[in-house]
């Protein structure tokens, strides 16, 4: 075996190796449970009886499930939360990005809600928009409504309500990203276009966005999965409005057993 | 859809219809994610700058 190959052999080996951890856990956590997930979608299972096969029954089911429907239509509606996402994470980089005093203290500030619990930010948030909460308080006080608005209770405006927990946790998280990418871009075009005549306006339009599309680019994809996978804050803050107000049986059994 | 998935899962036991409904969101996240790829890999917004 002549040198070269031995080193190829070598550098192979250590590459695998070091992928080696991360490859097996998404085997264990990702891979394995959609085999499972994928072979358990033919079958009808309630834990109590056998499986029973039911081939593509339960897809044709979906199809035909209003409750599913309105589930489908409230995860497209949730992802009207990261357009408005994008913008306010660009608008709050590009204040960031400003070289002023404590602008680090600002930084740091905006990224707390990203690296507190969800289900902390989700209680916190349920309590202020409770009936008897601050949000209904402050508005009462000042006069602007006379009866409190249910803002987690009323299903026209709950999903919304739960949307702005979304935007707000989010909005630290993308801003850093955005700030990554404004970092990056190199200030002699932002000089040579204000030598030009630039005002703010033309150089963040012909300039700076263009340079930040591929951050966009991304947040928007993960944004757009975030929205969709939504579950902590809609558990904690509404338990799912009034669709789900029914007897829970895993929990009676639970409770008889234990 | 999350959350309609785990009420089925864990209150009404209806793990099948539960995992089809599991099983059609990753498969539109892996369409989402294909696409974001594709995209990227044939230049995309990196030819533009």
């Amino acid at each position: 075996m002549g040198q070269a190959s031995k080193v190829a052999r070598l550098s192979w080996l250590s590459a695998y190796g070091f992928l080696l951890p991360a490859l097996l856990l998404l085997l264990v956590f990702t891979v394995f449970p959609l085999i499972l997930g994928s072979v358990l979608s033919l079958f009808q299972y309630n834990v109590v009886s056998p499986p029973q096969f039911v081939g593509l029954n339960n897809f044709k089911e979906i199809m035909t499930d209003p409750v599913a429907h309105i589930a489908f239509r409230n995860s497209l509606v949730y992802l009207l939360v990261v357009p408005v996402l994008q913008l306010f994470s660009i608008l709050l980089a590009l204040v960031v990005n400003q070289e002023t005093k404590g602008m680090h203290f600002f930084r740091m500030l905006f990224y707390v809600p990203v690296i507190t619990s969800i289900i902390v930010v989700a209680l916190a948030w349920k309590w202020l928009l409770a009936e008897q909460g601050l949000f209904n308080g402050i508005l009462m006080s000042l006069h602007w409504i006379h009866e409190p608005i249910h803002w987690l209770t009323d299903p026209s405006i709950a999903l919304y309500s739960v949307m702005l927990v979304t935007f707000w946790k989010g909005l630290g998280y993308y801003m850093v990203i955005y700030l990554a990418g404004l970092q990056v871009i190199d200030p002699q075009y932002e000089e040579a276009a204000k030598l030009d005549g630039a005002n703010w306006l033309h150089v963040f339009r012909h300039i700076t966005l263009p340079l930040l599309k591929p951050s966009i680019a991304f947040c928007t994809l993960i944004s757009c999965i975030a929205a969709v996978k939504v579950f902590a804050e809609i558990y904690v803050m509404t338990e799912g409005g009034g669709h789900f107000c029914r007897p829970r049986p895993w929990f009676i059994t639970c409770t008889i057993c234990s | 859809m999350v959350y309609y998935m785990y009420d089925l899962f864990m209150n009404q036991l209806k793990l099948g219809y539960a995992a089809a409904l599991g099983l059609l969101l990753a498969v539109a996240i892996g369409l989402l994610s294909y696409v974001n790829y594709r995209f990227f890999r044939e230049g995309g917004f990196e030819s533009y700058t």
